[in-house]
Parts: structure tokens; sequence; C-alpha cells
């Protein structure tokens, strides 16, 4: 329980899909080497069935570290993901207000020359 | 001293509304959506479809041959789940779970399935199960031996007279991470939900040669 609660933990924190369907299937390989350990002890093979279950419980263990870790590095991901988009926010509207600042001050020269370069023509007026 | 000229002005008025835009946008991008978290359950029948449920499409089964479905539940929670399917022997008199009040059915449990699944993972398995033995007691019958996944097990006292209107219920259990212990069905924040299907089937015994 502890394992799947350390797993889950790591998913939530936003852990990597590749990373969580690894640490599952070890799980659920854990969990079928127990359920085979139950069956086994019903049996009455209990050599068998302990040898199964102590595997079971140090594959528990390992994914317990790796959870864990994954988990760790989700959350400095995150929090590094978090800081490198509320940085970008003021930087990306500062390079839009210069892009607009030049961008109309281009503009509007442009069109102070365009207005300068006109020349005026007279429209022949018909003769009625 | 800075002079405020109209220009610059309207320059701080566009790097302020840009900010706010911006940081707008990055809340949202870091920020996950709300998702509507549920499971998805299904029996199939033999040709994984939903077709042929019992031997020769005939719902009366005899000892002896297999039946054959493939069960399937999907996680679409947002998270892992532990999910635990509980196959139960029931009849038409035993309570079937009960969705408003969430609670399972009182119906023994004849084997479960445990399974750790990842968001929008989808879990299908074989179950393939057999009657070995029908005793007759009376008008009743009881199943008094089966075979689940090549397992032998053997059913608590489920009565059905003359063999008819048994069922199988299939439940789905989850762990719940707040207690920490399995539960019938699932929870979304403070609601609590519940899925399960049932097949019917009669039992028949076999014709005297």
């Amino acid at each position: 329980m502890e394992t799947f609660l350390a797993v889950r933990e790591a998913d939530i924190a936003g852990a990597g899909e590749l990373g969580l369907r690894e640490l599952s299937s070890r799980l659920n390989e854990a969990l079928n080497a127990t359920r085979e350990a139950e069956e086994l002890e019903m049996q009455g093979r209990s050599a068998e069935a302990s040898k199964l279950y102590t595997r079971a419980v140090a594959a528990c263990d390992e994914i317990l570290a790796s959870a864990r870790l994954l988990r760790e590095e989700a959350l400095r991901q995150s929090f590094y993901n978090r800081i490198i988009a509320f940085t970008l926010a003021p930087v990306l509207a500062f390079v839009t207000t210069i892009v607009l600042h030049f961008g109309y001050r281009w503009w509007r020269r442009r069109e102070v020359r365009r207005i300068f370069s006109m020349e005026i023509h007279l429209k022949e007026e018909t003769r009625e | 001293m800075i002079k405020f000229t109209e220009h610059l002005k309207c320059s701080i008025l566009i790097f302020v509304s840009a900010t706010i835009i911006f940081s707008m946008l990055a809340y949202v991008s870091v920020t996950p959506r709300p998702r509507e978290q549920f499971f998805q359950i299904y029996v199939l029948g033999e040709t994984k479809m939903a077709e042929l449920y019992y031997p020769n499409n005939n719902p009366n089964i005899p000892p002896g041959p297999k039946v054959r479905w493939h069960l399937g539940a999907t996680n679409f929670m947002g998270s892992a789940q532990y999910v635990v399917l509980k196959i139960k022997l029931s009849n038409s008199t035993i309570d079937p779970p009960n969705e408003k009040e969430k609670l399972s059915s009182p119906a023994a449990v004849l084997t479960e399935f445990h399974r750790v699944l990842i968001n929008n993972e989808t879990w299908q398995f074989p179950l393939t199960w057999r009657i070995d033995n029908i005793v007759k007691m009376g008008d009743y019958y009881h199943l008094s031996q089966l075979t689940i996944n090549d397992q032998n097990v053997r059913p608590p006292l489920v009565y059905a007279r003359n063999g008819y209107n048994y069922r199988i219920i299939i439940e789905l259990w989850t762990l719940d991470p707040v207690d920490q212990h399995f539960i019938f069905g699932w929870r979304t924040g403070t609601e609590r939900r519940a899925a399960w299907l049932q097949i019917w089937f009669n039992a028949t015994l076999p014709k005297p040669s």
C-alpha cells in the first residue's frame, strides 16, 4: 500500500508517463508475486511461498525508492516550469511593447512621408 | 526627470496589459485543468465483442464447458489507481450492489483481481470459468465446485430453484488514498461513485445418457 501511495504521489507531482508506466508495471509484477505466494501458502508449499514473498517485498522497496526519486524530480521540474512560465510573462510583455513601439514609429513615419510626397492635381471640369 | 509624453504613457499601458495577458497564459499553462474522474468497466464475450457470452450462445450451462469472457477496466481518474475487480456468485434473491447507498453486494467473493492502473490505462484480461459440479437438493441446485482461470474454487452455498437465475457480479473496488483501505467504487472529491456488472445464467444438470 505504501508503495502504491508513493507511485500515486509521483503521478500527482507530475511525473512523466514513461517513468510511471515502468513503476506501475514493476508494482503489478510484485502484486502478482504476492498473490502467487498466497496461493502457494494455501497449497502448503511454505518454503516456495516465503521465497516469492521475500522477492516481492524487495521489489516493493526498490519501487518505493524509485517512486520517491521520481516524485522529487517531478516536483523540481514542475517548480522550474512555473518559474520559467512566470518569468517569461514580463519578458514577452517587454518584447511586445518594444515591437509595437517601433512598429508604430515606423508606420507613422511612412504615413507622414506618404502624405508629404503627394502631388496636387486639378480635376478637369467637364464643359456643359 | 522623465517626461510622460503621450507616447510613453501608451507604451507603459501596453506593457502592463501584455504582462497581465502573458501572466494569465502562464497560469493556465501550468495549472492542470479539472476533468471528470471516473472508471469504465466492461465484460466481453469469447470473441472480445459484446456477444457470445455463453458456450454455444446458450445461457443454460451444464458442468464441463468453459465460459470465456474478457474483463476490462479503464482508469480516467487523472492519477494512478489501485483497482480490484471482485467476482461474486449470486442468485435472484441476494441483493445486487446498491449504487445509491454505495453498498456492495452481500454475495460471497469467488475470486478477485488486483492491478495498479496509471491514468488512461486500460487493463483487459481473460476470465475463463466452468462449472465442475452441481449438487441437487430437492428443487434447488447449488454449484459446489467451479474452476476460474485454472484455479479450483469452492463457492459458498448459493441456491437457485432448478438452477435458474444465477448471476456473476463483477464489482470495481479501489484503494482510497485518504482512508487507506479498499472501498466499493471510487471517490471523486466529496462524491462517491460505483460501477458494477452482472451476467445471468442457468445451471443445468448434464443430460442422462
